[in-house]
């Protein structure tokens, strides 16, 4: 016979060393996972890419990552550049001001349109299910870089 | 059902005796005595102590055993639980560093914010 109260306590102490180790177990599983995972191998396994649409979309990747870095490059630069303008009161509402406002919104514009070409291409390589998910994951990262933009 | 019989006995004992004296019995060390044993008897984590450890019923060893059983799957099932939401927003954050790479306005905001962290 056991005092149900003791065996209470050593059953909750037992039951929250359980959680605490597989938690803890299971953590340094997933950030050790992660921690090896390139953004593209993320990709691959979330979608199920197969190794015959692995090389295909990996070519896309590797074709459209210089033209998305000189946009980004581009984008940053007139970003920076309309900052400086905007600090300036004496700029206020001057050409240069419009000029450089007028840039920055046709590169989102570009941006967004690119993001969409490149991301339509992929998915034309993925599975139907795996490309449903893939354009309805990017749709909502396309609603929260307009929302970015906005803010 | 009480699972110390001494604690038991001891404490009835002890009642027994409180209530036989009357307040002309004692004198001033007695006096002393009981109110520091009134005193114990009220703080509040002693008296919890003594309810989980004998005033709660004695159950069989099978019954403990299936409560620590069950208690431990309950713990094995909650770390699965909050593992695999954590697991998620991982895998949520890698999601957002792959978009970072391929949507050039995404892609700036990440290298500034890279810039912005201090060393």
């Amino acid at each position: 016979m056991r005092s149900l109260g003791k065996a209470l306590l050593l059953s909750g102490c037992l039951g929250i060393a359980t959680y605490l180790l597989v938690f803890f177990w299971q953590k340094h599983r997933i950030d050790e996972r992660h921690e090896h995972l390139t953004s593209f191998e993320w990709f691959a396994e979330e979608f199920g890419v197969t190794p015959t649409q692995l090389a295909r979309i990996e070519a896309l990747h590797t074709a459209y990552f210089p033209a998305c870095e000189d946009h980004c490059v581009h984008y940053a630069d007139t970003k920076n550049t309309l900052a400086h303008i905007t600090q300036d009161p004496a700029l206020d509402q001057a050409p240069e001001h419009i000029a450089a406002a007028r840039r920055l919104a046709e590169l989102e514009k570009e941006a967004d349109k690119e993001f969409i070409d490149f991301v339509y291409s992929v998915a034309a390589e993925l599975n139907p299910e795996a490309s449903t998910r893939y354009l309805r994951r990017m749709k909502s990262w396309l609603d929260r870089s307009t929302e970015l933009v906005v803010d | 059902m009480k699972n110390d019989p001494f604690s038991t006995q001891f404490d009835h004992a002890l009642e027994q005796l409180r209530s036989s004296l009357g307040p002309n019995d004692l004198d001033g060390f007695e006096r002393e005595v009981w109110a520091e044993i009134a005193i114990r008897d009220e703080r509040l984590f002693p008296r919890l102590r003594r309810w989980i450890f004998d005033g709660l019923p004695t159950v069989s060893t099978a019954t403990a055993t299936g409560v620590a059983a069950v208690t431990m799957f309950l713990g094995v099932a909650m770390a699965f639980f909050q593992a695999e939401a954590y697991g998620e927003q991982a895998s949520r954050s890698m999601e957002e560093r792959y978009v970072a790479s391929i949507h050039p306005v995404l892609r700036s905001e990440s290298h500034a914010a890279e810039g912005s962290q201090p060393e």
